[in-house]
């Protein structure tokens, strides 16, 4: 019983939270009378979100796509390369420096460039996304498949195994915990990255993305659907984070203790 | 390995030979049995015991039919009873399965209970300082454990262990 008040206290708590500072929000607003642009109150925020839904739903679908994608190849090149880096200490001694360093220079001096040569905008807003993205998954795995326990090695070793089979019966499972963190984290990075990308893009391109809408929003005084824009941003945040780390339970809770329950 | 089932890590060996599943189900159901793992097929290490653990760990080197098995303190690490119990198990085994075992321990009970030859080994530099042969006829039950001839090999066992410790004090 006690338990389940835990958890309940643990689930009421934010959310009174948040009812009380929107409830303040918007007595604030209506008592020191703002205009709403400056700051709107957040049931006109809800309302410009229910008004302007269908450009907004329209936006959102474009960064989602934009997002997935970046997070798909990310995971992809992020995994792969790690693998690659698994098999030669000097295949890694060679490129890891450069996959710093395209992760250290920011991602806002990189997308101009990338936009002047990628005439397509919206691979050239997945490929910044994915620059954001990939690294912390190729730093995740790459760690991960280092520290392979020698001893199941040396039992590998014993059992004739060939490299592909050490590296699909014993690293990759064994890296299987980082990856998934590296992909949780690149999960919200995608979604910052293409948010960043299409700021950049700007009203340059035909942009029709979140971050593009917001901008737009912005030149037009509309404060309340830049509010909605940025919430919907969020939610979207949480959501794929969510949702990341219920596909890593599914994948581990049987075995991996980060994510099973203690049974004793 | 923690990410496969009890039944998976046995099957390991055997798949990376590139056996058939179909053909190993016999031969993972038979490793199983020798070590008392029946009914735990389906699960995983994380919720075994430790004693569990290295059955897991015998029947995956069982189920390749070895004619040698190396075991370096397989059993260090565990109780005095589930080490007792698995002495046993690993006698039923060895008896079952005619291999050679070459068991490496620091416990001279452990050493007697199992062998039919003990060396002892001194360090620095690495060698063999007694070789005892222990004469008494397998099957070996719980009655050894408590017989006078037990106690008699262990008196030579730790004299020998003893000498050695004392010849490197002298040095």
């Amino acid at each position: 019983m006690r338990f389940n008040r835990g958890r309940l206290l643990r689930a009421a708590l934010p959310v009174a939270v948040g009812v009380l500072f929107l409830l303040g929000w918007e007595a604030f607003v209506r008592i020191a009378e703002m205009p709403v642009y400056i700051l709107p109150g957040p049931l006109r925020i809800a309302s410009s979100l229910w008004e302007d839904w269908d450009t907004l739903s329209d936006s959102l679908v474009v960064t989602l796509s934009i997002t997935f994608a970046a997070l798909a190849g990310a995971s992809l090149v992020g995994g792969g390369l790690a693998v690659l880096f698994a098999q030669s200490k000097w295949i890694e001694a060679s490129l890891f420096p450069y996959a710093v360093i395209l992760q250290v220079t920011p991602i806002v001096a990189i997308a101009p460039l990338i936009l002047i040569y990628v005439r397509n905008t919206e691979v050239a807003l997945v490929i910044c996304a994915w620059i954001v993205a990939f690294f912390p998954i190729l730093s995740n795995t790459t760690l991960g498949l280092n520290a392979t326990d020698p001893n199941f090695l040396d039992l590998m070793q014993l059992y004739k195994a060939k490299r592909w089979q050490v590296l699909w019966y014993l690293r990759a499972p064994g890296a299987m915990p980082y990856f998934l963190g590296g992909v949780k984290i690149a999960g919200g990075l995608s979604l910052i990255g293409s948010v960043v990308a299409e700021l950049t893009a700007g009203t340059a391109t035909a942009g029709t993305g979140l971050a593009y809408r917001i901008l737009e929003s912005s030149y037009r005084l509309d404060i309340p659907r830049m509010y909605a824009g940025v919430v919907l941003l969020s939610v979207t945040g949480v959501v794929i984070f969510a949702g990341l780390s219920a596909l890593s339970w599914v994948v581990l809770h049987r075995w991996h203790e980060s994510s099973a329950r203690r049974e004793h | 390995m923690p990410w496969r089932t009890v039944w998976g890590n046995v099957f390991l060996p055997l798949r990376i030979a590139g056996m058939a599943r179909a053909e190993a189900e016999p031969r993972i159901a038979d490793a199983l049995a020798r070590v008392g793992l029946v009914g735990f097929e389906r699960a995983y290490p994380r919720q075994l015991s430790g004693g569990m653990k290295m059955r897991v760990s015998i029947a995956r080197a069982l189920v390749t039919q070895p004619s040698l098995l190396l075991m370096d303190e397989p059993f260090a690490a565990l109780d005095e009873i589930t080490r007792a119990r698995l002495n046993n198990d690993l006698l039923g085994v060895f008896q079952a399965q005619r291999l050679t075992i070459g068991f490496v321990t620091h416990s001279v009970f452990e050493s007697v209970f199992l062998s039919d030859r003990i060396l002892v080994m001194a360090a620095r530099p690495g060698r063999v300082v007694a070789d005892i042969a222990v004469d008494v006829p397998y099957p070996r039950d719980e009655a050894f454990r408590t017989s006078e001839t037990f106690i008699h090999y262990c008196r030579i066992v730790s004299d020998a262990l003893k000498q050695m410790t004392g010849d490197q004090d002298a040095l």
